[in-house]
Parts: C-alpha cells; sequence; structure tokens
C-alpha cells in the first residue's frame, strides 16, 4: 500500500497546519509514565486486584476467591482478607517505580534511596510480603527531608535531581513503607504512617493512592463505619478511578 | 452505594474484537518473570503512545491518565494471552474500549472542556499570546477530533497525528487497506472543512 504524504508534510494550508502541530505538544506527564511503571512492577498485583473486583461484583464465591490466596494473613474476613492483600501486592509496584524513576532521573545523585535496589528485587518482595507479613520492626521512614542513606554516599550533588521526579520519588517511597505497614498485623501502623505521608504531600500526585491504601488500612484495622466513610468519600472524588471497583468490592464485603 | 455496579469494569472496554476470551481475565495469574519483563517493556515502549492514541478518542484532560491506567491493567491481566507481535494491536484495541467507556463517563457527567487544551505543555520561550494561539489551536483540533465519528478518528489520529503507516493500521484495526484509506480520505475531508473555519475564527488564512 503506498501511503499518500501526510497533510504536514505536502498540502496542508497554514491552518491546517497550526491545528496538526498543536498535537505535537501533547504528552503524558512524567507522574502518569512512572504511575504505569509502577504498575509493571506490582503487575502480579494487578491482576490480583482485577480478580478481586470481577469476582466481589458478579459472585459471592468468597470461599473460592479466599482459596487463591490462603497465606494472606491480614484483613477482617474472607475475600476481605483477599483483597487487602492483593492491594498490597498491587500497590507495592510504588517500589519499583521508584527504581524506574531514579533510573531514568538524569542525575548521578537521585534524592532518595529506593526501598529496594531494583524492580525486579522490588517484585520478588511483593510476591514475598502476602505470605510472609512485614516485621513489625521495620523502622519508621521519614518524610519531608533526605535520609542520611540519601543524602550520604550519592548525595554531593542531590539538588541537580529533576524536582518532580525526586518529589515523586519521595512521595513513592513514602507509601511504600505505608504499604510494608499494612503487611503487618497492626494496620493501625500504616494509619499513623500515612497521616504522615499526607502532613508530608498536601498536594502530592498520589493522593489518589494514599487514599486507596487509608480505605484498606481502615477496614483492616477493625474500623468499619471509618472505612466505609473513607470508600464512599474515596468514590466520590475519584468516579473514575481505576481502584474504584476495588474500592467498591472491599466496602461491599467489609463490616460496617 | 456499594451495591452498585463496577462502574468501569476492568476488561469491561474490550468490546473490540481481537481481545482474548474474557475469561481468561477472571483467573489470578502470577506473570512469570519473563511475562512480568515482557509487560515492563511494553510500558516502556507504548506508553506515551496509548495515551496520545487515548486522548486523540476524545478522553478528556481529567480521566486521561486513568483510561491510560485502565490500558495497561486490562493488558497486565492478559499478557500471557497476548500472542507475540501483536502486543500493539491488542493494546490499541484495548484503548478504544476503555475511552468510549471513558467518553460514555463523560458525557453522564457533563464534564465541560475547557481544562482540555491544558496539556498542551508549557514553552517557556513562548510568549502569552503564543501559548494562547497554541492552547486555542488544541481545543479547535480536540473539537474537530470529537466531532469525527471514531472509526474515521483512529485511522485519522493514527496516520496523521502519530505517523503510522496505512499497512500497519489496516493490521492493527483488523480493517481492509481499502477500508483504511476510504476512512482517511473522509476524515481529511472534515478536517479540511474544519481548517477552514479555525482560519476563518483566527483570522488568518484557510
Amino acid at each position: 500500500m503506498n501511503d499518500p504524504p501526510r497533510l504536514l508534510d505536502a498540502g496542508a494550508s497554514a491552518a491546517e497546519r497550526e491545528l496538526l502541530n498543536a498535537w505535537r505538544a501533547t504528552q503524558p506527564s512524567p507522574q502518569a509514565r512512572a504511575r504505569a511503571r509502577g504498575l509493571a512492577g506490582g503487575v502480579v498485583g494487578a491482576v490480583g486486584v482485577a480478580v478481586v473486583a470481577a469476582s466481589a461484583s458478579k459472585t459471592a464465591g468468597v470461599a473460592g476467591a479466599s482459596s487463591m490466596a490462603p497465606t494472606v494473613a491480614i484483613g477482617a474476613g474472607g475475600l476481605a482478607k483477599w483483597a487487602v492483600g492483593a492491594a498490597l501486592v498491587a500497590l507495592a509496584g510504588v517500589g519499583a517505580a521508584v527504581g524506574y524513576l531514579e533510573a531514568t532521573t538524569p542525575t548521578p545523585a537521585p534524592l532518595v534511596v529506593a526501598v529496594s535496589p531494583s524492580p525486579r528485587v522490588v517484585e520478588a518482595t511483593a510476591v514475598v510480603a502476602t505470605s510472609a507479613p512485614a516485621p513489625r520492626e521495620a523502622p519508621p521512614p521519614t518524610f519531608g527531608a533526605p535520609t542520611p542513606q540519601a543524602t550520604g554516599e550519592h548525595g554531593s550533588s542531590p539538588h541537580r535531581a529533576r524536582p518532580a521526579a525526586t518529589e515523586l520519588s519521595r512521595e513513592l517511597e513514602s507509601l511504600e513503607h505505608v504499604r510494608q505497614a499494612l503487611a503487618t498485623p497492626d494496620a493501625t501502623l500504616a494509619l499513623s504512617r500515612l497521616d504522615s505521608h499526607d502532613a508530608s504531600f498536601p498536594k502530592g500526585a498520589l493522593r489518589e493512592e494514599a487514599s486507596v491504601l487509608r480505605v484498606h488500612a481502615l477496614f483492616a484495622s477493625g474500623k468499619g463505619a471509618e472505612g466505609h466513610r473513607a470508600a464512599a468519600a474515596f468514590l466520590a472524588r475519584y468516579p473514575s478511578s481505576p481502584h474504584a471497583g476495588r474500592i467498591r468490592a472491599l466496602g461491599s464485603t467489609a463490616a460496617p | 452505594m456499594f451495591a452498585d455496579p463496577i462502574e468501569i469494569e476492568i476488561g469491561a472496554g474490550l468490546a473490540a474484537t481481537d481481545a482474548p476470551p474474557a475469561g481468561s481475565a477472571r483467573a489470578p495469574t502470577t506473570l512469570s518473570h519473563d511475562d512480568a519483563a515482557r509487560f515492563r517493556a511494553l510500558v516502556d515502549g507504548q506508553f506515551d503512545f496509548i495515551w496520545r492514541f487515548l486522548r486523540g478518542l476524545g478522553v478528556s484532560e481529567a480521566g486521561i491518565d486513568d483510561a491510560a491506567q485502565h490500558v495497561f491493567m486490562v493488558t497486565a491481566q492478559r499478557i500471557a494471552h497476548i500472542t507475540l507481535g501483536s502486543e500493539r494491536s491488542f493494546l490499541l484495541s484495548t484503548a478504544r474500549g476503555v475511552a468510549a467507556n471513558a467518553r460514555r463517563a463523560q458525557a453522564r457527567r457533563r464534564e465541560v472542556s475547557d481544562d482540555d487544551a491544558l496539556d498542551v505543555h508549557a514553552d517557556p520561550s513562548e510568549n502569552p499570546e503564543e501559548r494562547a494561539s497554541k492552547m486555542e489551536a488544541r481545543a479547535r483540533l480536540d473539537e474537530f477530533l470529537e466531532e469525527l465519528p471514531e472509526e474515521m478518528r483512529a485511522v485519522f489520529v493514527l496516520f496523521e497525528l502519530e505517523g503510522v503507516t496505512m499497512a500497519a493500521i489496516a493490521q492493527l484495526l483488523a480493517i481492509p487497506p481499502g477500508t483504511v484509506a476510504s476512512r482517511l480520505r473522509r476524515a481529511r475531508e472534515a478536517f479540511h472543512e474544519a481548517a477552514v473555519l479555525f482560519g476563518e475564527r483566527v483570522g488568518g488564512a484557510p
């Protein structure tokens, strides 16, 4: 098939050219790319989440759903346990995204040291998280300022990092710590870290993901009424979120 | 409110033709390292293209990032079932379904599209008039794409805006080459008319 020349290459009028050129500046934000890359890192969880959403909305197959991941040890009640576990793995993708941001940030000294040194390692950690909750004694993260590790060995020029990528890296790392806390038997630790996270990133790019974690943390800590309120608020604010189905499914199965 | 059905269920947008069987999305799957690596390569290589394609199909600025996430979540679900070499076709097919869902949701919410031109990235060297002019052009381009029938819109976006060859478009959209040519011709006619109106509005030559 012989292609005709593109309009921009031949024959476009001035007005046509102006319209077509307007398309050239259309690009996704770095945050959107990072989110997708995070999804790649947590792809196991993405699959699990989708299954939970579909199962919860279509069937009453709680026993079947639970048997798919019998090792998840948090949450309160059949499908809710599995859903929380799946969400944890999904959000583990943020760790991978941290690695991605560092890899794509054109500076030798990223501000944040990744939770794990590579996306592949993070991915392995995510899988383990469903069967072996992280130890509770994991040190709480400090947010709002670079850690010594972050600026020490490699920190000769942290300010050369692209601000947007650096901020997002810190935000991703913060959420990764929340996720780790959610994998412990005490979900209140996750709530406490979420409070710190919200204070550190009041206008963060990942507020939506933080809200998802909060809903899960509330249900997992037995605060059903608050969980339902948070879920309703989430759905009102993000009605077309990719996480909306999961939030609805969790809300429909969790105790009030 | 929790009894409501999922508004945009994962995979629900796959009305388009070459999606794998719906049942395959229901089984929990742990991706092999190979599949995970393949998926990451798809994200790295195709995310921007799919994001722009969704935008070209009329997904609003407010919903574009979620829509792109949907496409790649569906792809993650089904990566093991996607034939090697047909990944891009799968992505486009999924994107068309997701875009259709997103557009219906937009219509329900009666979103205003005032912000839809805002994803024209600011160039620091531009003066405010140049930037306003670009935003105006972008808004008119969106308007044109919005009014174009979906089947012509996909061909126009892929050929004129994304530089995909006609043979590749025929393969990606699973339509005969002659259909690609006729849709492109009709889309160009509509584009020419839209450009004339745009030229008259901004006072330039058509």
